[in-house]
């Protein structure tokens, strides 16, 4: 069945495959006549059978056969001569015409549909279907539409999951190379497994012994991909928390946060990483969870501070799909600035979960209550310099000097782990963890040791760090980052068709890597020299430019960041930067960003006000494949305020920048940089500076007020 | 020796184009051809049963062969006939015979039909053997039926028996190979997989300068460790006498004919549908036991196992099934058979200067 490789028609095959046609026309055009005619008596579904036997992979022929059964099973039952048996005969000829289909071909979704949908009215003897599949798996013990029914059977038939596993273990003993046999195998454990049946709790030992099976699998021949699916598969239920919890949060816990007016920030005193200027009188308040959560709300989260006094916090979802079902929320604390007296500290105390509400995706509650405190400390606030003049920020070099931290600042990253609350119960469970991935990783190190494998290199790099994610709260470090880095640049070169993906990873763990303490993390943060410039709360850039990364990630240890650059990269999407609340100057020059599509999570970022795009690919491709995965004008999730015509002025229609209008039209920009992209002609600029009446700078030049 | 021979009936006709003495595998394969080709052959045996050195004998039969002494050599006293008798028994194998029973019990009339000894060791036919061709071709399978051999065990050096893990299904379900060895022995079948089908890279050839060293070197340049080294040459490249030791091996195995060997196990494996399939455990003993290799084979116990694709086939009766076949295949073809003809006499000079070359 597999690895046949595909041979050129021969010149009778052409002909046979004529007449064929010839013979289907001929049927087709006699069965649509009867369906139009809603005939369905016995001849025309002769034909409709004969059709179905030669294409198998015809749903309206299917479609009129159910069409047919319901209307022969209503005359039936209007009968009073007929019986239970007369309902019998109707559906067992439908199950013949399946598996004459099937015969044709096994893998027809048609064919298996129907059969499904017969059996579905209950009225059939379900013995047939096992020895039927049994014969489908002889043929060919890896198709998984047999595998798929077989699932469906088993619950009509109420056969055991124990005995369905068992049946997997057979399978796979016959021969391991059984993708479907290994899938089957997951998901009758992830049942068992959270039943706790008995056999399979704790969920350590048995999956003790899936590690031995996928071994023997993985070492006796590690081309073949099933097994290591399976053991991805594995390693996931190995690490993963059920359920969801708080990673991180800003302001971070034990903060004391420094609201400030405009020309305090050369008080030494002050850690510029706490600093902040708000000039909406609010302060974000952002929760990190470790998956997509919802039911955030007022009730599952409380806070207690003086500073609101406006009643109930409204909480947003940081989504860009515009779901209530987000990783990042986010609540604006109000401050009434007249009222606070600078010397003193307004301490903000944060409880997370301690009323139910807060559930996964996958539906776990959020389980570990905890609680985040800091304190807010308001200087005065200079009224008459706020109106003082914007000044365009620069992002040349020179501006840039290395950040000089001073011992008694509190640490931007240290603050996010005190977070982690363990319990008791989980000390063991986490102690087999630590133990199965160093085992794991010794094993695979062994394999390697042996041969040149990509996909051992691939699962020892996903090993590594998890092993270093499960230790990081206490190694502080990523002790393996190196490695896995090499590991990735490694596969970059030998498995170039994905290349894509390391490098994503690469980018990953470099970032897990320069976020994992403070030392690390200060050789990339620069103080900007352009002090003047209002838009800066404080003067810390963080300079991520020049790495090489393809994508974002660690943001939850980023959330304090004001000014970012992330020029120079092959960025392609900015995907999870909406989480980054307090970001006002953001430079994505020289990036891989192919559409507005991709500068989605922008839209989230309400501080943001100067942002470069320089020297991307916006507009050279004209086909947007990014749209198909990001919310775009044709994803009914996108919520738009259709604006009237005013703003199709002139020869700009708003329609052919559609995708630019939904980034930039609720962005306070002051200042943008667009050349170099071949989207930035005049006509585009024009539009910009129309849709962003906030603008100043473009590409550095100053705009002519209107 | 001369009233068995007038009990005789006179063998017509007496002229033949072949006269084979003995029944043993080769002369029977011979007989069997010959007679097929339609020549007119004298198929002839001292013995009183088929099979000659290649017979399988009942635990009670097999005392009686080990006991009977060969007859001498007939007094060849010319009796007025112009031929002189040429003496046809055959060289004993052995010059003194002591039999030991241990257990005398099982040697009852009940148990002793049960066992089957064959005399010249056991011999497991690959299943895609020239030799089972033979068989098919000759017509010869219509008189045998064959087990498939259900699983192989290695005897290790401390007496251990472990499964032969000859199949990838095999290597992976084996629970005595450590992770990296089924991993050192899967890649070895696929090298040799690759070098068969014309691998295109280098690395998925063997060097033609390996190819003409013994095969236990190559294993070793493979890094194989001893264990999977001796399970590839005496399970399943079958190899004959101790091939570490270079010195005393009679028959160093090339790495050529190692490959050769390993190709034809795996062609084997699958393909004896056809036959009869039973399970039965086989012993190999590595061949540098140089002892009278003992064979029992359990004669009725054997399950069917429809799925069981052993790579080795056995005739269900042991080894004398083989050329008892041949013989009644020629038979068939017109062969004449005579039991217990301790010499023939002179008819042809031809015939003579025959056996004595």
């Amino acid at each position: 069945m597999h690895g046949q490789p595909r041979k050129p028609p021969k010149p009778e095959d052409e002909a046979a495959s004529a007449a064929k046609a010839e013979k289907l026309r001929n049927l087709q055009s006699q069965f649509l006549c009867f369906h139009h005619n809603n005939i369905y008596s016995k001849e025309a579904l002769e034909v409709n059978a004969k059709l179905l036997e030669i294409n198998p992979e015809y749903y309206t022929a299917w479609n009129y056969r159910k069409l047919a059964v319901e209307h022969r099973l209503t005359q039936s039952e209007s009968d009073p001569d007929s019986d239970s048996d007369s309902v019998n005969s109707i559906l067992n000829v439908e199950l013949k015409v399946v598996e004459s289909a099937l015969r044709q071909n096994f893998k027809s979704y048609g064919a298996w549909h129907h059969r499904k949908w017969v059996l579905g009215k209950g009225q059939s003897s379900l013995d047939h279907e096992l020895r039927l599949l049994d014969r489908f798996q002889k043929a060919d013990s890896r198709n998984f539409h047999a595998w798929n029914y077989r699932r469906f059977v088993a619950s009509l038939l109420n056969i055991s999951e124990v005995d369905e596993l068992q049946y997997t273990t057979d399978m796979i003993n016959k021969n391991f190379s059984n993708y479907s046999a290994w899938h089957n195998r997951s998901v009758l454990l992830s049942n068992l497994l959270k039943k706790k049946a008995q056999g399979f709790f704790p969920k350590e030992k048995v999956l003790n012994e899936e590690y031995e099976l996928v071994h023997q699998a993985l070492f006796t021949d590690p081309d073949d991909q099933s097994g290591w699916f399976y053991h991805l598969w594995l390693l996931e239920q190995t690490v993963k928390d059920d359920a969801p919890l708080l990673v991180s949060s800003w302001p971070a816990h034990d903060s004391n946060l420094i609201l400030l007016g405009d020309s305090c920030l050369e008080d030494s005193a002050l850690s510029p990483f706490n600093t902040f200027h708000s000039e909406l009188g609010t302060i974000p308040l952002v929760v990190y969870f470790n998956k997509a959560v919802e039911g955030v709300n007022s009730s599952t989260i409380s806070v207690e501070s003086l500073l609101n006094t406006k009643g109930e916090l409204t909480w947003k979802p940081l989504s860009t799909n515009n779901s209530q079902t987000a990783q990042v929320w986010v609540t604006y604390l109000n401050y009434p600035d007249i009222k606070l007296h600078s010397s003193e500290f307004y301490p903000v105390e944060v409880s997370v979960g301690h009323a139910q509400g807060i559930i996964s995706s996958s539906g776990f509650h959020y389980s570990h209550p905890s609680r985040f405190a800091f304190k807010v400390f308001v200087r005065p606030f200079e009224k008459d310099l706020a109106g003082h003049g914007v000044e365009m920020v620069s992002w040349r070099e020179d501006n840039f000097l290395l950040y000089e931290s001073r011992s008694q600042e509190s640490n931007p990253i240290l603050s996010l782990d005190q977070l982690n609350i363990k319990d008791d119960h989980e000390e063991s469970s986490s102690e087999w963890r630590a133990e199965t991935i160093a085992n794991e990783i010794a094993l695979f190190r062994e394999l390697l040791s042996e041969i040149n494998c990509k996909i051992g290199k691939l699962t020892l790099a996903r090993l590594l760090i998890a092993h270093d994610t499960m230790l990081s709260p206490i190694a502080n470090k990523m002790v393996h980052s190196e490695e896995v880095i090499e590991l990735y640049s490694d596969l970059i070169k030998l498995d170039s068709p994905h290349s894509q993906y390391y490098k994503d990873e690469r980018s990953s763990v470099l970032l897990q890597q320069i976020t994992s303490n403070r030392e690390t993390l200060l050789r990339y943060c620069f103080r900007h020299g352009d002090r003047t410039s209002s838009i800066l709360g404080n003067s810390i850039c963080l300079r991520l430019n020049n790495l090489s990364l393809s994508r974002m990630g660690s943001i939850e240890k980023l959330l304090w960041v004001q000014m970012l650059d992330l020029s120079h990269n092959e960025l392609r999407s900015i995907e999870g930067l909406e989480a980054m609340q307090l970001l006002s100057c953001l430079n994505l020059s020289n990036n891989k960003l192919s559409s507005f599509t991709a500068l989605g999570p922008l839209r989230l970022l309400k501080s943001l006000k100067a942002l470069d795009i320089s020297c991307n690919e916006i507009g050279s491709h004209s086909i947007d494949t990014t749209r198909y995965l990001c919310s775009s004008p044709l994803s009914h999730a996108e919520e738009i305020d259709w604006i009237p015509d005013e703003t199709v002025t002139g020869d700009v229609n708003l329609t052919d920048y559609w995708e630019a209008f939904l980034i930039f039209k609720d962005l306070n920009l002051t200042q943008s940089d667009i050349v170099g992209n071949a989207i930035a002609d005049e006509k585009f600029k024009s539009f910009l500076v129309k849709i962003v009446p906030t603008l100043k700078w473009l590409d550095g030049q100053e705009l002519q007020l209107h | 020796m001369s009233e068995d021979a007038s009990s005789y009936p006179p063998i017509e006709p007496t002229k033949f184009d072949l006269i084979v003495v003995g029944t043993g595998l080769p002369e029977s394969v011979i007989a069997a051809a010959a007679s097929a080709n339609g020549k007119t052959v004298l198929h002839l045996d001292p013995n009183s049963s088929y099979g000659s050195h290649y017979a399988s004998l009942s635990l009670h039969d097999l005392s009686n062969f080990l006991n009977s002494h060969p007859a001498p050599p007939p007094s060849t006293s010319s009796n007025g006939h112009d031929f002189t008798p040429v003496p046809l028994a055959p060289r004993p194998l052995y010059s003194h015979v002591e039999i030991s029973s241990f257990v005398p019990e099982i040697l009852d009339d009940e148990h002793s039909r049960k066992f089957n000894i064959d005399l010249c060791g056991p011999r497991v036919l690959f299943c895609a053997d020239k030799s089972i061709d033979l068989i098919l071709k000759s017509g010869a399978n219509q008189y045998i039926d064959f087990k498939s051999i259900e699983s192989s065990f290695v005897c290790d050096a401390s007496g251990r028996l472990t499964n032969v893990p000859d199949s990838r299904a095999a290597i992976f379900k084996d629970k005595s190979l450590g992770l990296t060895e089924k991993n050192q022995l899967m890649r070895l079948f696929k090298l040799v997989q690759q070098h068969l089908g014309g691998g295109e890279n280098e690395n998925e050839r063997i060097s033609g300068q390996d190819l003409e060293s013994p095969f236990v070197e190559f294993l070793k340049k493979m890094r194989l460790p001893p264990k999977i080294k001796s399970i590839i040459l005496y399970a399943i490249a079958m190899a004959d006498y101790d091939q570490d030791n270079v010195e005393l091996c009679e028959d160093v195995l090339k790495t050529k004919d190692g490959i050769d060997r390993l190709a034809l196990y795996n062609s084997s494996v699958g393909s004896a549908f056809f036959l009869v399939l039973a399970a039965m455990g086989v012993i190999l003993i590595p061949r540098p036991v140089t002892l009278f290799l003992v064979w029992i084979m359990a004669r009725f116990i054997g399950r069917m196992f429809p799925n069981a694709f052993g790579a080795f086939l056995y005739p269900i009766y042991g080894h004398g099934e083989l050329p008892q076949a041949f013989c009644r295949r020629a038979a068939v073809k017109g062969c004449i058979h005579a039991q217990k003809i301790c010499s023939i006499p002179k008819l042809v000079p031809s015939i003579l200067e025959y056996f004595e070359e």
